[in-house]
């Protein structure tokens, strides 16, 4: 009886331990397989379509938008945040290119980001021919989805490829016509071929979305897009990245400034205005700490232009006594300005008495004037978040009228718009020099877009023609490929910049 | 058919006991200790499986074959076993002595079977209650610190936290160093503060892979082992009541609170106060020098920290009879880490552990515990707290008469809040309910042969919960809209297990082994749903509050962390370990791991060791060596990667798929940590005793992120690419000064040394904690710290070909720098000017760089010292703890020297000339960069533990005529951290990670001092 018991109790054992064994192949319930992304031609779409996001996440947000902006006098800011200091300080420094950099987020930030979006898209458009057959049929509506998936990759390959030309000396143009052996041993492309390679997949876009009135850009927060409002979109984007393309004075006067006119022929419909959607993902980091007294302020190169001051890169302003640049050493804050010359000044920013900013980090950074024009977006982070405004489209219309020797008459509407009707300056006459109206142009970009998009301020210092604008001395004009990629590539590490 | 072989076994059967003749053998059984009868003796007829127990008063009686030869067994488990020859006798009483071949102390962790520590080739540290009871850790965890040699563990300073703990230095470059725990042979899963500390009997730890062989690729960082009280030692028939509490005072460790600037740099109203510009910002003095008097000084710190009271409440009954023994407890502690305005944690333990013979075989054990923890969430706001401008109220009201003004800091007053407003505003608190039970059957097959299988949970649920209503003002910018968040976790982790174990003498073979099977499930799940932009303003506490967003119309609600894992593995081990003629020592491992967080091709890995050791005193008589050993192992352990490591992983959010940017990795190996151990063990000349140990760990195929070039779309994947070598010290001397009845003196001195270095790191170098460490593809020592070096010497600039220095703009040369009163170079004739600087090491290109090693975070060595006086029914016991070297960061610092608050701004005490400009010291404040300026020596003595106890036995009690209730009494008082002593600015230099310590506002030394009665029934 005793044995039984010992030979049962010891078989109950065994079965009670043996019976929990399960197989050691667990899944991950978490997330999806890169099986079951491609299983599905609705699930290539929205592979696609979820890249607008990691495109908004790899420019607009901390980085690089924060410290160029600094960098390029749109705002100012002393605070080490976001490399806003070091971009910021005078004399400039060389970028600091390493590994260990504590603000190498600058760089690797949009460079990461903006390879995914195109390794994404590549993969996904490989796919696409590979196991459709080219052809992508939504199973549940059996409509033909190809038209989208396509004109929508080819945008978002325009923007990825876009940014990177404009931030980066150099980068990869990898597309679905590359097989991924072939990856590793792809060469970098200089800018202006990547700027090639975004405006050709925003051309292909756009003539998809003219010719498939059901493709439709859905996937930005506020902004649907379909047909030929798309493909004018498409077009518009292009122009601007060709545009701000250009590192110097004289690449910008070498620019094909015809093409840019054709593609801005027919303008925007709106405002490139993603909606913030409460601080989630589509938020911008320049539109909430850009308009916080504490955080930044108005650059005081840009107060002092409103004021009708002649600061610029090399040159001290001390007769706007209203608004001098650079702003003082040894002052802590200056006197309100009642009635400044430039009306917009009270309408887009505000006077604070004082300043935050430590006075041993450079008086430079000092300014009375807080960003106030989108103060709304603050309350919940939703609205607008102006990223390519029709205004901004406009003056990129009218510099290339100008520098083709176009339609003068048009080109100084473009300009006059807000000017005259907000600003309550003068209007630029037709009859004005192309040197006047130049002025006037990146005069409106820098008061009416320095808190819209990416750095617009840095950009349309680098390239402007008209000395006064230009960026100080030894700021970096453009982004090195950041020092992890080529460690990767056993490739020397490089830097820009500096003033030393 | 069938009824045939029925028959045949009837017959047989019949045929057995028709052959057998049989009588009765009676006796009693008492123990050589104490005389007293022992129940639950096994006694076994030799050769056969038929055996008793015997009764409450030692009895048994058991029928025996009719023949001279008959030989019965008698084994109680701490105590010898006899075989008798029961000859034609009819009673056989029976004594039995102390087992000496025990030879003291046993463990069990580690091993096939129960060891004498004496005869083990390699180390396993204990520690008893004599000791871990003294002064009782608020945790488990906490309770081993500076108890051991090459055991850190540095106790959380908030209640309800758990200790960080590793066992002779990292094991992992990136993952946890937190050795695995197992709790009454439960593999603990969750956090050890939950473990109150009053149950435990004891710990057993297994430092290194070598000892830790047997828990295979869950133990690469060691396993500490703790048992807790069973009521198996007391005498049969009796049972024991025991009631503690104890009442504490703690508090933050007031005088060690960082020094601040007495005077400050801003203009002055007419009375002297700070005057503000339309920001509230103290307005800058010119020249800006910080030699102005504050209006009033505060002491914030005092203010915030005014202490508080820690409750323990412990009660336990303990009971043994014939068969079984119970011990059941309850704990209630609750404490708030000094803090009035703080609720901190409160915890409540039931425990219930029982052991139960059923018949002569089967032993059925049974523990578990069930655990609530009600925790207190909000941050404490240290930052805020010390970052307050010294002249601030704290208590100041609003300006509507509620309490608190938030914006009382002249010298940040849009980010450095009133911490009273913040504490107050907010609302974050988490309960936690736990059970861990663990059930065993061992069953005992023959004399030498034992089967056991058990089944082990560790399961909890977590509950939290935050709300912050309309109109938060300690926000940059704009009043807050208001937010509440839940939280919800839950693990089960389920561990069964067989084991056949084979323990026998055989001649001069001592024999130990074990086939273990084990089987572990652990899956949990944890999601979090948060909203904001809430609606109704006034504490509405529920998601119907949350508003919709105009951009689609759905409530602001954000669901984050959504988290549900699934861990299982099926662990093999066969082990060997013995002695051969009590001084040859031997010990093998094997072990086989299956575990789904491997790769698909790398599902089953190996795990071994082997061990040997001599005892020489066995061999060789030397005057005054009581006993001398020497052991050498080699054995290997592992860590488990991550559950996400090997997947690739296509997230979905807002509905939309993203592309996995991870590669899978269907190679991915556990790290493989190789550790050769050496050790030396003594006692000599009655009263000491010394064990010194050295090892050396390789830890190799780390798991860690490694790059892919961006071209892929891929950022990275998990691999094993690199090694961690460490070396590690121990010795351990103990002395009995003194043992008399009325005097007793003894000391135990721990010391220990640990050396760190990464050997292989495939993949880019890689800057960690914001590049206070920096991993670099050439490998480096492990610990060090990096950051910008400030020049200190003119041969620190850096000097171009052309001769002009690098270091600034400007052209200059060598001859244009000097060095200042505080050591630094600058430009020559600055010193005093608002132009002085302090100046960073560049390359020549003027680049400064961050890569300069600046610290080692990694101590020359520590000790401790446990001293136990005890004078007749006084005994007091201390536990000193030094650590001599070792370097902290202490960023809280540098960021004091952000806000010119850092005492190095004050001016005030030289004469005006001589008065530098916070320009100046604000270039050393460097922009929160990693800077060598903020590095600090960690050497320190601490004494952790003191206690004095009084004990009052049964005739105390009677002589105070409470001799009728209590059986005895003890009235304590102990300390915890009564004294440090350390040239660290800062609270304490033993903080932040052990690999990087970082003191960031981290929370203060608390220091507890209190009263405990205990009375046992």
């Amino acid at each position: 009886m005793k044995n039984n018991k010992l030979i049962f109790s010891f078989l109950l054992s065994l079965i009670m331990v043996f019976s929990s064994c399960e197989d050691l192949e667990v899944e991950d319930l978490n997330a999806a397989s890169l099986s079951d992304v491609y299983a599905n031609p609705t699930d290539i779409l929205s592979v696609v379509e979820g890249q607008y996001t990691l495109w908004w996440d790899g420019i607009q947000k901390n980085d690089p938008n924060m410290a160029l902006s600094v960098a390029g006098e749109g705002i100012s800011s002393s605070w080490g945040n976001w490399g806003m200091l070091d971009l910021g300080q005078k004399p400039r420094l060389p970028f600091n290119n390493s590994l260990a950099y504590g603000q190498r987020f600058i760089l690797t930030t949009p460079w990461t980001r903006n390879n995914q979006v195109l390794g994404a898209i590549r993969e996904a458009l490989f796919v696409l021919e590979s196991e459709f057959g080219g052809q992508l049929i939504d199973p549940e509506t059996n409509t033909d989805i190809t038209a989208n998936v396509i004109a929508n990759a080819k945008v978002l390959q325009g923007l990825a490829l876009g940014w990177n030309a404009l931030l980066f000396d150099q980068a990869y143009v990898a597309d679905e016509t590359l097989a991924e052996e072939e990856l590793a041993t792809i060469p970098f492309v200089p800018y202006p071929e990547v700027a090639a390679a975004a405006v050709q997949k925003f051309e292909e876009a756009a003539a998809i979305f003219l010719a498939n009135p059901s493709a439709e850009i859905s996937q930005v927060p506020g902004l649907v897009m379909s047909g030929a409002e798309a493909a004018a979109f498409c077009r518009n984007y292009a122009a601007m990245i060709l545009a701000y393309s250009a590192r110097t004075s004289e690449e910008t006067q070498a620019l094909d400034w015809a093409k840019i006119v054709a593609l801005t022929n027919t303008p925007m419909v709106k405002d490139f205005s993603p909606n913030g959607d409460g601080g989630f993902s589509w938020w911008s980091r320049l539109a909430i700490q850009g308009q916080l007294s504490l955080w930044s302020r108005v650059s005081q190169r840009i107060v002092n232009m409103m004021e009708g001051g002649t600061g610029g890169p090399a040159t001290v302003d001390t007769q706007t006594t209203t608004a001098p640049y650079p702003w003082p050493d040894n002052v802590n804050t200056l006197p309100e300005i009642t009635n400044p010359v430039d009306k917009r000044l009270d309408i887009y920013t505000v006077h604070v008495n004082g300043n935050t900013f430590q006075p041993a980090r450079g008086y430079h950074f000092f300014s009375n004037r807080r960003t106030i024009r989108y103060v709304g977006y603050l309350t919940q982070y939703t609205g607008p978040i102006a990223h390519l405004t029709k205004n901004e489209m406009g003056l990129i219309r009218a510099e290339a009228l100008v520098r083709t020797g176009g339609d003068k008459a048009a080109a100084v509407s473009l300009i006059n718009d807000r000017r005259v009707s907000v600003g309550e300056l003068d209007a630029v006459a037709a009859s004005a020099s192309n040197d006047q109206i130049l002025d006037a142009i990146y005069y409106e970009h820098f008061v009416e877009h320095y808190l819209d998009g990416v750095a617009k301020p840095w950009m349309n210092r680098r390239r402007t023609t008209v000395a006064r604008h230009g960026l100080i001395p030894g700021t970096i004009r453009q982004l090195p490929v950041p020092a992890a990629e080529l460690d990767l590539r056993g490739l020397p590490v490089y830097t820009f910049g500096g003033d030393n | 058919m069938r009824k045939s072989l029925l028959l045949l076994s009837l017959f047989m059967l019949f045929g057995f006991y028709a052959n057998a003749q049989s009588r009765e053998v009676k006796g009693t059984v008492i123990s050589g200790e104490d005389d007293l009868p022992i129940p639950g003796v096994n006694i076994q007829i030799k050769g056969t499986t038929k055996g008793v127990v015997t009764d409450f008063d030692g009895n048994y009686s058991i029928i025996v074959p009719d023949n001279d030869a008959v030989v019965l067994i008698f084994r109680f488990i701490g105590l010898e076993t006899q075989e008798i020859s029961v000859g034609n006798r009819s009673i056989v009483d029976v004594t039995l002595g102390t087992d000496l071949t025990t030879l003291g102390e046993v463990v069990v962790t580690g091993v096939a079977a129960a060891t004498p520590i004496k005869k083990l080739p390699f180390t396993v540290a204990s520690v008893g209650e004599d000791i871990i009871q003294q002064v009782p850790a608020a945790n488990a965890g906490s309770a081993l610190a500076g108890k051991l040699p090459g055991v850190r563990v540095r106790p959380s300073n908030a209640p309800g936290g758990g200790p960080a703990i590793q066992l002779r230095g990292s094991t992992s470059i990136f993952g946890s160093s937190a050795p695995l725990i197992v709790l009454d042979g439960v593999l603990i899963e969750g956090t050890l503060a939950d473990i109150n500390m009053q149950d435990v009997e004891r710990f057993e730890v297994l430092k290194g892979a070598s000892a830790a062989t047997l828990y295979g690729s869950r133990a690469a960082n060691g396993v500490i082992a703790i048992t807790t009280k069973r009521g198996k030692d007391l005498k049969v028939g009796t049972t024991q009541v025991m009631v503690r509490n104890e009442v504490a005072f703690e508090n933050a460790y007031l005088s060690r609170s960082p020094q601040k600037a007495l005077h400050h740099s801003f203009e002055l109203n007419a009375d002297g106060s700070i005057r503000v510009d339309g920001t509230g910002q103290g307005i800058p003095s010119i020249p800006n020098i910080s030699d102005k008097a504050f209006p009033v000084y505060r002491n914030h710190v005092e203010d915030f920290f005014t202490g508080t009271t820690v409750l323990t409440n412990y009660a336990r009954i303990q009971s043994r009879g014939a068969s079984s023994n119970t011990m059941v407890s309850f704990e209630h502690q609750k404490a708030s880490g000094g803090i009035d305005l703080h609720n901190g944690n409160r915890r409540y333990n039931l425990r219930f552990n029982n052991d139960q013979k059923l018949g002569t075989r089967f032993t059925l054990s049974n523990s578990a515990i069930f655990i609530r923890t009600q925790n207190d969430d909000r941050s404490r706001y240290i930052r805020t707290l010390i970052m307050m401008d010294p002249s601030a109220d704290l208590n100041e009201l609003n300006e509507n008469g509620t309490p608190y003004r938030f914006n009382v800091n002249k010298f940040s007053p849009t980010s450095e809040f009133n911490p009273f407003y913040q504490i107050a505003n907010n609302q974050a608190t988490s309960v936690r309910q736990r059970i861990i039970a663990n059930s065993t059957l061992k069953v005992e097959l023959t004399e030498s042969l034992f089967f056991e299988t058990a089944f082990g949970v560790d399961t909890w649920d977590n509950n939290s919960r935050s709300f912050q209503d309309i109109g938060y003002l300690a926000n940059q910018g704009e009043p807050g809209r208001g937010s509440l968040g839940r939280g919800y976790s839950n693990r089960l982790a389920i561990t069964t297990s067989a084991r056949l174990a084979y323990v026998k003498r055989i001649g001069d073979l001592n024999l130990r082994s074990n086939l273990f099977y084990q089987y572990e499930d652990n899956n949990g799940e944890s999601f979090s749903v948060s909203g904001r932009n809430l609606g109704v303003q006034g504490g509405f506490d529920f998601f119907g509050n949350v508003t919709l967003s105009p951009e689609d119309g759905l409530p602001f609600l954000s669901a984050g962390a959504s988290n549900t894992q699934q861990i299982r593995a099926d662990n093999f081990s066969f082990s060997v370990g013995g002695d051969y003629q009590e001084r040859y020592l031997f010990d093998f491992v094997v072990r086989r791991d299956g575990v789904s967080l491997f790769g698909a091709e790398e599902r089953w890995q190996t795990f071994f060791r082997g061990s040997l050791g001599y005892r020489i005193s066995e061999a060789i008589k030397i005057d005054g060596i009581d006993e001398l050993k020497i052991g050498a192992s080699l054995g290997t352990a592992g860590g488990r990667p991550g559950f996400t490591d090997r997947f690739e992983r296509a997230n979905i959010n807002n509905g939309v798929i993203s592309r996995p940017t991870v590669l899978a990795n269907a190679f991915l190996r556990p790290n493989i940590t190789t550790e050769f151990e050496g050790i030396l063990s003594m006692e000599f000349l009655k009263k000491w005793s010394f064990n010194a140990s050295y090892s050396f760990q390789d830890n190799a195929d780390q798991i860690m992120s490694v790059p892919i070039s961006a071209v892929t779309g891929r950022t990275s994947q998990v691999q094993n690419a690199g090694t961690l070598e460490t070396s590690t010290v121990e010795v351990s001397l103990g002395y009995k000064a003194v043992q008399t009845s009325t005097f007793g003196l003894d000391f135990i001195l721990n010391f220990d040394r640990t050396r760190q270095e990464i050997t292989s790191f495939n993949r880019p170098d890689l800057p960690v904690n914001g590049g206070l460490g920096l991993f670099q593809r050439g490998g480096g020592v492990f610990t060090q710290l990096y950051g910008v070096k400030l020049v200190r010497s003119l041969a620190d600039l850096t000097i171009r070909p052309d001769g002009t220095v690098a270091n600034l703009p400007g052209g200059l040369t060598i001859e244009d720098f000097e060095i200042n009163r505080e050591g630094y170079v600058i430009r020559k004739g600055t010193e005093n000017t608002i132009d002085e600087r302090v100046i960073m090491v560049t390359d020549e290109n003027g680049q400064f760089s961050q890569t300069n090693i600046i610290g080692d975070g990694q101590p020359d060595f520590f000790t401790s010292l446990i001293t136990n006086l005890r004078y007749k029914k006084l005994n007091v016991y201390m536990l000193w703890e030094y650590q001599h070297g070792g370097d902290v960061y202490n960023q809280g610092a540098q960021w004091l020297g952000r806000d010119q608050l850092h005492p190095m701004y004050d001016q005030s005490a030289f004469a005006p000339d001589e008065r530098k400009h916070t320009s100046y010291f604000l270039s050393i404040y460097n922009v929160n960069r990693y800077t060598d300026a903020w590095v600090e020596d960690a050497s320190h003595l601490r004494l952790r533990e003191l206690a004095f106890n009084y004990d009052l036995n049964k005739a105390d009690m009677s002589k105070l005529g409470l001799g009728s209730v209590f059986q005895s009494a003890k009235v304590s008082f102990v300390a915890r951290n009564l004294l440090l002593i350390s040239g660290y600015s800062g609270f304490d230099p033993s903080t932040g990670s052990f690999v990087l310590p970082v003191d960031d506002f981290n929370l203060p030394l608390v220091r507890n001092y209190g009263a405990s009665l205990t009375l046992t029934f």
